[in-house]
């Protein structure tokens, strides 16, 4: 019996002991308990020798797990390892005993008391399979006794163990032997017995297989005593003849030779060219009497057809677009509604102002003039900036600034890293309208107005 | 903390010498394994209860190897720890 030893019997037997009064034993006591626990947070272990290692240990509980009010999930808990000589003192009792490495052999060495058990339950279970053995035994005697009749020779005793012994049950079994000799007509069909061979008695508890004989089935059921040799089955023409409205040439019956065909006992349709197996229409060909198979009609699906009409039809149609792309833009341009806003319109006049395409060289100076024209065409001062709105245009700007349309050409000239297309100006382009001499903006001046001309042409315009 | 900063400590807590408390945690180690190997539970300090657990015999199989080797039982020590103590370390933070 396992007894708990209280604080107080260790106090007082520790005090008998040491020679110390009990009181100042609980103060140790009472003081060691305050320390271990003042200093796990901090050092987190403590050992004392002897006893073991007390630690704290960082866990969580799982995040399914439900928690009251305020319980933290993660949290230390208290581990204790005990020391070496703590845990030999306590496992005496089993230290002699070492750990055993099982062999196979060992391993199967069940205990005896469930070996006996397993004996017991094979012991009612082998005499419950000999109980049903003997019934058996009873029903197979019972059946071999409505059987007499039917054969010549009867088994003395008969034992379940000796069904598959056909020499010591059967000792007038004689084996098929086909004869090849004897001619058979088609016109007398004769009756034929088989002869006393197991396998075609279909009620034969003497055969090891299957006796259910389904391709023989004799027409004549008048058994009769002729032990002759086997002779081939003739099928009655009137009766048994199966014939089909259009295969009155495939259907040929095999007895031009004397092997036993037991095929059209069953009154089966079997044709002898397997080639046209071809279904129709109407699903299985044999089923249907009125299946043809040279009448039926497949119609398969040329999809790929389709796919070359498509391919061709697209190649056409990109060819057709990438040779007459301008008469399709604008075709198409004309069916698109045309802006109607004035601004738009003043914007189209002012840019069909068509010139001659001329060579991007530089006019050359000529005269004081053309001099005149060159040197002072640097455009470092600036009267102002503008911003481009919608349907302003340069012509505009310079007919304002400096009196005539045709100066938008100096403009341009001091606006080109800004302007890439001079006709094409999008809105909000700050313009610099520079400074120019008054003699570049005299419009008096026809030699000045043929210059401007021909550096709109250089400009190309 | 090692035992021997532990007898440092625990004598200035109980303004004792180092020898003395050094016999007092002699004395009760002895106590402790004297009963704990005949036995007996313990009440050790106001941490817990120190007891005697059976281990039983098992058959374990090395996953490697595939070889089995039966390992006998043993008496194991366990510290159940009170529910005070318990409360008082799961408040400890991090």
């Amino acid at each position: 019996m396992k007894e708990t030893v209280t604080k107080q019997d260790i106090i007082s037997n520790l005090s008998q002991k040491l020679d110390m009064p009990e009181e100042q034993v609980g103060i140790f006591i009472s003081k060691l308990n305050d320390l271990l626990l003042k200093n796990l947070p901090t050092n987190k272990e403590i050992t004392i020798d002897g006893v073991g290692t007390f630690s704290l240990v960082w866990s969580t509980y799982h995040k399914n797990t439900k928690l009251k009010d305020g319980e933290p999930r993660e949290f230390y808990k208290l581990k204790f390892e005990p020391a070496e000589s703590l845990k030999s003192t306590v496992n005496q009792e089993f230290s002699h005993l070492h750990p055993v490495e099982l062999s196979e052999e060992t391993a199967s060495n069940v205990p005896l008391d469930t070996l006996s058990r397993q004996a017991e339950e094979i012991k009612s279970v082998l005499s419950e399979i000999q109980n049903e053995e003997t019934a058996d035994n009873t029903v197979q005697k019972d059946y071999v006794d409505i059987q007499e009749s039917h054969t010549e020779t009867t088994p003395s005793s008969i034992e379940v163990s000796d069904i598959r012994q056909e020499t010591d049950v059967h000792s007038d079994y004689q084996p098929y032997t086909p004869t090849t000799t004897e001619s058979i007509t088609v016109d007398e069909p004769t009756n034929t017995q088989p002869d006393d061979d197991y396998r075609y008695r279909p009620d034969n508890e003497y055969s090891g297989v299957d006796t259910t004989d389904n391709s023989y089935k004799p027409y004549d059921t008048a058994t009769t005593t002729d032990t002759s040799s086997h002779q081939a089955y003739i099928p009655n023409d009137e009766e048994d003849r199966h014939t089909s409205k259009y295969d009155e040439d495939r259907y040929t019956p095999k007895y031009d030779d004397n092997t036993y065909t037991p095929n059209y006992a069953n009154n089966r349709y079997v044709p002898n060219d397997d080639s046209n197996t071809r279904k129709g229409f109407g699903g299985d060909g044999y089923a249907n009497d009125d299946y043809n198979a040279d009448e039926v009609i497949v119609h398969r699906r040329k999809s790929w057809l389709w796919i070359i009409l498509a391919v061709v039809v697209i190649a056409l149609a990109a060819g057709g677009y990438f040779m007459y792309k301008p008469q399709v833009c604008g075709f198409v341009d004309g069916l698109l509604p045309k802006r109607d806003t004035v601004a738009q319109q003043q914007e189209e006049l002012d840019s069909t102002v068509i010139y001659e395409p001329v060579a991007d060289t530089e006019i050359e100076a000529e005269t004081e003039a053309d001099t005149l024209f060159f040197e002072n065409r640097k455009y470092t001062e600036y009267i102002d900036t503008v911003a481009i709105g919608a349907g302003e245009t340069m012509a505009r700007l310079a007919e304002k600034y400096y009196g005539s349309r045709l100066f938008w050409v100096y403009i341009f000239e001091a606006n080109r890293d800004n302007i890439a297309n001079a006709n094409n100006i999008s809105v909000g382009t700050r313009l610099k309208i520079p400074k120019l001499d008054s003699r570049l903006t005299n419009t008096n001046d026809n030699v000045l107005m043929g210059k401007v001309k021909k550096l709109e042409i250089a400009l190309g315009k | 903390m090692d035992n021997k900063e532990l007898i440092v400590k625990l004598s200035r807590s109980t303004k004792a010498t180092q020898e003395k408390t050094k016999e007092f945690l002699d004395a009760f180690v002895e106590e402790i394994s004297d009963k704990l190997g005949a036995g007996n539970h313990i009440e050790f300090l106001d941490f817990g209860v120190l007891q005697t657990v059976v281990r039983e015999q098992k058959i374990i199989t090395n996953p490697k190897t595939q070889k089995r080797t039966l390992y006998p039982p043993k008496n194991v020590v366990e510290l159940k720890v009170t529910k005070s103590v318990k409360e008082h370390i799961k408040n400890i933070q991090k």
